[in-house]
């Protein structure tokens, strides 16, 4: 019923013209993607790759390899990620994307190189801290900020268009 | 971005599988650096072409 109920928004939702009308928001692939951001989206799924990947295997990698406690990387993960985020906030909103990319990579890479290479339960507490510092900067406002702020001028423009 | 970021995390295991079918995690989680790399190089390339 929810699922009816968003479509169905989608689908009859009226934008409100400056003249009291009111007229149907056209429906179409483009409203539900936007095109400029198919890159910077297929970045960010690589970056999640890794997640899901590690999420998914990384258990029974550790079985395979008789390293115990293996679920210490999700908790030092996660851990990692609060307090990362919450201290370096402030300074990943400052630089630029490719400043926060960039470490994100490397990041990311080393991760999958520890995780890959691990015979020992402090691999996977390397690769954990490894992995929340890519995930914190591959997910920092500035990533956001490109994408939204390209899409809402868009949206600016169209309807100052519609509006003349 | 959400979308993409959705479907790095469904797609993954599923690669992540196949390719474990032929090898070990170990080197699946090595060969999984590929992807990552590629982004990497699109998204430099992206950079040097919008800084010009």
């Amino acid at each position: 019923m929810l699922a009816a109920g968003i479509i169905n928004f989608i689908i009859l939702y009226k934008v409100p013209e400056e003249d009291g009308q009111t007229k149907k928001e056209q429906f179409g692939i483009y409203s539900l993607v936007e095109p400029g951001g198919i890159g910077l989206s297929a970045v960010n799924a690589a970056f999640t790759m890794i997640q899901g990947i590690i999420s998914a295997f990384l258990l029974p990698m550790a079985l395979e390899k008789g390293i115990g406690g293996a679920g210490i990387h999700f908790t030092v993960s996660a851990v990692v990620l609060v307090a990362a985020r919450a201290l370096m906030a402030e300074y990943m909103n400052r630089i630029s994307l490719a400043q926060n990319l960039y470490p994100a990579f490397v990041c990311g890479v080393l991760t999958l190189v520890l995780v890959g290479r691990a015979d020992a339960q402090w691999f996977l507490i390397a690769a954990a801290v490894m992995k929340a510092f890519s995930h914190g900067m591959s997910l920092s406002l500035r990533f956001r900020r490109r994408l939204y702020g390209r899409f809402l001028e868009k949206k600016e423009e169209s309807r100052a268009v519609r509006c003349t | 971005m959400y979308i993409g970021g959705d479907l790095g995390q469904t797609m993954g295991p599923m690669l992540g599988g196949m390719v474990t079918q032929y090898t070990e995690y170990g080197t699946m989680y090595l060969w999984s650096i590929a992807p990552l790399l590629v982004a990497w190089i699109y998204f430099f390339l992206r950079e040097k072409v919008k800084t010009k």
